[in-house]
């Protein structure tokens, strides 16, 4: 790989298959598949994480979770997967409209349609203390 | 510079990667690849050009500086290939254990798994930290013994070529004999894993051997569903966030744990913390009542 040609050929392919992983489909949102996965997901976070209350996003593509001790986690989508974070360093949530509940902390972001359910959790996160401080 | 595989590997590396791409469309295993985690896995193996052939004039200095003070010589008969071959992919089993177990090491390394798929471009995921995380201290007992720098690098390049294509949900498991004595797709799924039994095993690059015997190799589960990744995975798309958050973790820890914990946040394994409030592998695995093997 040495001399910029190489590179920039290499650099090429990389675009090439970039492009034809979008064309074959391949750039779709996460979606839970049930409260099941996203207790499943909350048990990577330090100690694990027992769910007594738990909201997910209509479309999948994110979820609440509340412990007995009043702690929150949030589920939140990064491509076609999801990341799970407890409130934090700059964490807000407010809402945006419709039931829709907007999450984002220092790196994720959420947009979760909760319907009637909204409200509650705004509530409740607006309660949640962020974590480590 | 002497013999350098990787450029000869990377058209191969190309054309696999498309052909997978389309028998994972064809197949309808959609969750194969996703569009951006392939475009920074691509990303970062590029980058990771770049940072080697920056770094390789320093390294085959330091290795020539050692060849220069010992007296053994094993030259180049063409039965010094193999026996460096095998000697590096030992050499590669500790480098790549400590890069699990020193957070140091660890932070260069991390890249490599921040993916939460599992294809041919996550193979691709190299580090552009190795020489600031000077890893390459593990190939210098080579050099010691008298192979020459050359053929160790050369060596090296051969292994990082060999386990670009166990990095693949495409194929299930090898014959026995196959799986008994190679790195293959099933052991390194294990490695990229963050399923709990699966965390910190399978560190072979090319021989599982080493693995069956320091301890640290686990089977695949037909009855266990893979997850990849990190325990924290990333929260996004950022190539430059993929190649140094580790760092950058490290740098902000060092700053505010007391000087008594600090060398640990440099030094001890990945998730240790001096008040308890993160969990290491070992952590996790109890947690999860797996008994750890050794
Ligand atoms: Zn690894
Ligand atoms: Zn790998």
């Amino acid at each position: 790989m040495s001399g910029p040609l190489p590179l920039a050929l290499a650099l090429l392919a990389v675009l090439a298959l970039v492009a034809l992983a979008h064309w074959l489909g391949f750039s779709r949102a996460a979606k839970l598949s049930g409260p099941d996965h996203a207790t499943a997901l909350a048990q990577s976070l330090p100690g694990g994480f027992s769910p007594v209350d738990l909201a997910i996003s209509r479309d999948g593509g994110g979820a609440l979770l509340r412990d007995a001790s009043g702690q929150v986690a949030i589920i939140a989508p990064v491509g076609a997967h999801f990341v799970v974070r407890l409130p934090a360093n700059r964490f807000y949530a407010r809402p945006a409209g419709k039931g829709l509940i907007e999450v984002r902390g220092e790196d994720f972001a959420a947009l979760l349609d909760l319907g009637e359910e909204g409200a509650r959790w705004l509530a409740i996160l607006s309660g949640a203390s962020p974590a480590g401080q | 510079m002497g013999f350098d595989p990787l450029p000869y590997a990377v058209p191969l590396f190309v054309l696999l990667i498309a052909a997978e791409l389309l028998w994972a469309k064809r197949t309808g295993r959609m969750a194969a690849y996703e569009t951006r985690d392939t475009a920074v896995s691509l990303g970062l193996g590029l980058g990771s050009v770049v940072a080697g052939a920056l770094a390789a004039p320093a390294v085959l200095a330091i290795m020539a500086h050692i060849y220069s003070l010992t007296p053994l010589r094993i030259g180049w008969a063409w039965w010094a290939w193999p026996l460096c071959f095998l000697a590096d992919d030992l050499a590669y089993y500790w480098q790549h254990r400590a890069g699990h177990r020193v957070r140091w090491f660890w932070a260069s390394h991390v890249n490599h798994h921040s993916s939460q798929h599992y294809n041919l471009s996550t193979a691709l995921r190299q580090t552009w930290t190795g020489f600031l995380a000077i890893t390459f201290v593990f190939r210098l007992p080579l050099v010691a013994v008298g192979f020459a720098p050359e053929l160790v690098l050369a060596c090296a390049g051969l292994n990082l070529v060999y386990q670009f294509w166990i990095h693949t949900e495409a194929v299930g498991r090898l014959p026995r004999w196959f799986e008994a004595v190679f790195n293959t797709p099933s052991h390194h799924r294990v490695h990229h894993a963050t399923n709990p039994r699966y965390l910190d095993r399978n560190f072979a690059g090319t021989f599982i051997v080493w693995d069956r015997l320091f301890g640290t190799f686990e089977p695949e589960r037909d009855d266990e569903q893979v997850r990849y990744g990190i325990v924290h995975q990333l929260g996004g798309f950022n190539i430059l966030k993929a190649a140094f958050h580790e760092w950058l973790a490290i740098g902000r820890d060092l700053v505010r744990a007391p000087w008594k914990a600090k060398a640990g946040y440099l030094l001890r394994e990945p998730g240790w913390s001096h008040d308890g409030s993160r969990e290491t592998s070992a952590m996790i695995r109890r947690r999860h009542g797996i008994e750890d093997a050794q």
